[in-house]
């Protein structure tokens, strides 16, 4: 296949410093986990052909660096992204709550054109959770983020989920995506994903 | 025979016990005696060598330097000759005679007697130097090590601790070209340095009980030998040397800073504390090697970045310093890697770690300017996939065609890093380190040069990589334009495929001055204040700070015009930049005085 006839989508990833973001795109992307990565500086990029069903895409995965100064450099790469995944840490309620923060830097750049997308990342730190699932369902809810799950980076928990998630959102998946009407309920329930996708179809 | 003269004592003296001299420790609180044993074992042909090290502290030392000398890498390391001592030991001996990292290894006559027909080889690793090869008449001062078979670093880490297997190298291709390539250059390289020293009637770094470490002037061939790489165990004083870390230095300050760190409450502290296990993760010497104990590195890391972030609230905690600060302390003291910082952030990379990145997207600016001049394919490139139409049309409004400058394109993003940074993590280390030696040697503006170095290698793999998919020709699309940028720095472990670029005399931004980077950065500033004004009329918040740093950036605002950003000849046709330039700042001084 010419490379050039494929779709690609930019997708970038938000959020505070050490949420893991990295960490989640480094599981997508290789299927490892490292207790520590070097902090990331300015952006990474990365690239990955996903196939589902019999349609391909490539993705381009955006990873930032999560310090409050480096969200002056950020405008520029959230243009024209189709995607923006913004993640916190479900035992920082800080993270959490800085979640308005990043949204809103991306609806100023973006506005309606963009699909976002919350996680809830390190699920697996069950004893210091300070964020409840519900709440994070709600400020999904609340703003309109049309994909909301739990992930473990660390134990690959959701990550393949996630992406497959993320693809059926995408022009080329959509009639696959679809789940309903639109709105609210196109969020997928997320409690009937969480105990089968492991594996899914995706077979990246 | 000659080889013999190159090893510094303490890596291959069978045992030595190193006190040291406390004249050179007045600057740190220090336990009164502290030995230093240095056992090695079997030594014997064919075999591996067992080595240990560690130290002994005879009475505790004070307070916050309290846990010193602990050699607890050793223990991990098993018989690899990596970490002859901690950090807290170098920062004690002030790299001298002790030293974190493991130079050569001990390399057998045969290597040496290659050498003579080596010259003129590659362009930035072997030409010419004058001298002859005359190693018997020449007494370098440093002790004769006994013979020892060649030492093959066979571990998973290098000599300064970090773990040679990258996601672009690996440990194969890393051993192969350190043990074939590199570390015989090393070898010949440190020889030279040592004739060059004893020529100028100069004791070396590794002269023992040297009370001040003082390098050659400033020439042109000793620009040459920096340029082809500073002895690794040299580097921390050269660096200090040649940063003029003396000029900086406040006697006692750092210390004072470090005590009043304890009730220091900033926001950074936080993120400095976040990022410390992130920092290298991958190096031996940043790891915990034990549950619960906290590599000295580590502690040496907060102590400095938590000291300056008081020191410099305009900065406060930037990431990226932690990578900078990381990699000074594996070659100096703590008190010197604070100054050294101090002189990164301020002189060498101004306002790039600044609250609003400003230097950011100034440095990126000249960096687009110099790609529009000295690598005219890749600026087409980039103005491709970052502008479409319409946004061209945008820039009717300034109307000046350098929308550009204001708006960075997106992939600049990436050479952030290299600047933010200074290269860690972008090129590999060995790589980083030569970068950072002609860094100090010839000021920032050799951050430009390398850049643009590296985008002429980029442009070759975008070339190549055309040719081979036939037809497609110009269709790189952003995507791989990204990743080789990003990705293909990474792969260049050897230094010389970077450096024979800007040794090559054909690229004529090799001759870009100092001056030529100050005045490309006043004018990428003036560009970017005229955006900010419009944007802060249309109201748009951000864009005052923007201002204050582009005014500081900004000398002399009425100055310039367009054709004065300073390395903009009317291009091809041979010119000497050099000329061109020295012309260019006749006008202006012209002008200057207008
Ligand atoms: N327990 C746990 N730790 C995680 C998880 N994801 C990331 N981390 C850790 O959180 C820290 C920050 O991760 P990183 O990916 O660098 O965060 P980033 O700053 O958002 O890119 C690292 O120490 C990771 O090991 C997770 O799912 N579970
Ligand atoms: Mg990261």
């Amino acid at each position: 296949m010419s490379k050039s006839n494929l779709s690609k989508y930019k997708i970038v990833f938000l959020g505070e410093q050490n949420v893991g973001k990295t960490s989640l795109i480094t599981r997508f992307m290789y299927d490892t986990f490292d207790s520590t990565y070097a902090a990331t500086i300015g952006i990474d990029f990365l690239s990955k052909t996903m196939y589902l069903d019999d349609k391909t895409v490539r993705l381009q995965l955006w990873d930032t660096a999560g310090q409050e100064r480096f969200r002056s450099l950020i405008p520029s790469y959230i243009r024209d992204s189709h995607v923006a995944v913004i993640v916190y840490d479900v035992s920082s309620k800080k993270s959490f709550e800085l979640l308005d923060k990043w949204i809103e830097d991306v609806k100023i750049e973006r506005g309606e054109n963009v699909i976002i997308c919350i996680v809830g990342n390190k699920n697996d730190l069950t004893d210091e959770r300070q964020v409840s699932l519900q709440d994070g369902e709600a400020k999904a809810k609340a703003h309109g983020a049309k994909i909301f799950l739990e992930t473990s980076s660390k134990l690959g928990y959701n990550v393949k989920s996630l992406f497959k998630k993320i693809a059926k959102t995408l022009p080329e998946f959509e009639a696959a995506g679809k789940s309903g009407e639109e709105g609210a309920s196109e969020m997928i329930d997320i409690n009937v994903e969480n105990t089968t996708t492991q594996d899914g179809q995706c077979q990246c | 025979m000659g080889h013999h003269s190159l090893q510094a004592k303490h890596s291959f003296s069978n045992s030595s016990t190193v006190s040291l001299p406390a004249e050179r420790l007045s600057h740190l609180v220090v336990p009164s005696t502290l030995t230093a044993n240095y056992n090695k074992s079997a030594v014997s042909k064919g075999e591996e060598e067992e080595e240990s090290f560690h130290f002994q502290q005879n009475e505790q030392s004070n307070q916050i330097y309290s846990d010193n000398a602990t050699a607890t890498v050793a223990a991990v390391t098993g018989h690899l000759t990596i970490p002859k001592s901690t950090s807290r030991q170098k920062s004690l001996s002030s790299s001298f005679n002790l030293s974190v990292i493991d130079l050569y290894g001990s390399p057998n006559s045969q290597e040496q007697d290659q050498e003579q027909g080596e010259e003129g080889e590659g362009l930035s690793d072997d030409y010419e130097e004058e001298e002859p090869q005359q190693q018997q008449d020449r007494k370098p001062s440093i002790a004769q090590p006994q013979q020892s078979e060649p030492q093959i670093n066979k571990s998973e880490y290098d000599r300064y601790g970090f773990r040679k297997q990258t996601r672009s190298v690996t440990q194969r291709q890393y051993d192969t070209w350190f043990q074939n390539k590199y570390q015989p250059h090393a070898i010949r390289r440190k020889r030279k340095w040592i004739q060059l020293f004893s020529k100028a009637g100069l004791a070396t770094p590794d002269t023992e009980g040297l009370k001040q470490v003082r390098f050659p002037v400033k020439s042109e061939k000793l620009k040459r030998f920096v340029r082809k790489g500073i002895p690794a165990e040299w580097r921390g004083e050269a660096w200090w040397w040649f940063a003029k870390g003396n000029d900086v230095l406040q006697e006692g300050l750092y210390d004072e800073l470090v005590v009043r760190s304890g009730n220091f409450k900033g926001k950074d502290l936080e993120v400095i504390e976040r990022d410390l296990n992130r920092t290298f993760p991958d190096n031996l010497h940043f790891k915990s090697q034990e549950q619960g104990v906290e590599p000295e590195m580590i502690q040496s890391l907060r102590r400095v970045l938590v000291a300056f972030a008081l020191y410099q609230p305009s900065i406060g905690y930037c990431q990226s310093l932690n990578f900078i600060v990381g990699l000074l302390l594996l070659f100096m003291s703590e008190e010197r890697a604070f100054w050294m910082l101090v002189i990164i952030t301020g002189r060498l990379l101004p306002g790039l770690h600044e609250m609003n990145l400003e230097g950011v997207n100034v440095s990126q600016g000249v960096l687009m300017l110099g790609l529009k001049e000295y690598v005219p394919s890749m600026f087409k490139k980039i103005m491709n996939i970052s502008f479409d139409q319409e946004s061209l049309k945008d820039d009717g409004e300034n109307g000046d065609g350098y929308e550009y400058l204001r708006r960075i394109p997106p992939v600049m993003l990436t050479t952030s890093s290299w600047f933010m940074s200074v290269f860690i993590g972008s090129l590999p280390v060995e790589t980083t380190l030569r970068v950072w030696d002609c860094l100090f040697y010839e000021d920032s503006v050799f951050m430009l040069k390398i850049s643009l170095s590296l985008f002429k290698l980029i442009e070759t793999q975008i070339t190549a990589s055309a040719s081979s998919a036939a037809s497609e020709e110009s269709d790189i699309d952003e995507m791989e334009i990204f990743s080789l940028i990003q990705n293909y720095p990474k792969t260049l472990i050897d230094p010389s495929t970077l450096f024979d670029v800007i040794f090559t005399s054909r690229n004529q931004f090799n001759g870009l001055s100092q001056d030529d980077l100050v005045r490309c950065r006043q004018f990428v500033a003036e560009k970017r204040q005229t955006a900010s004004k419009k944007n802060k009329n249309k109201s748009k918040s951000g864009g005052t700070d923007d201002l204050k740093v582009s005014r500081r950036l900004l000398a002399n605002e009425d100055l310039w015009s367009d054709e004065l950003y300073g390395f903009r000849s009317k291009s091809g046709a041979g010119s000497s930049i050099v000329r061109w330039n020295k012309d260019l700042s006749e006008r202006v001084k012209r002008r200057m005085k207008r």
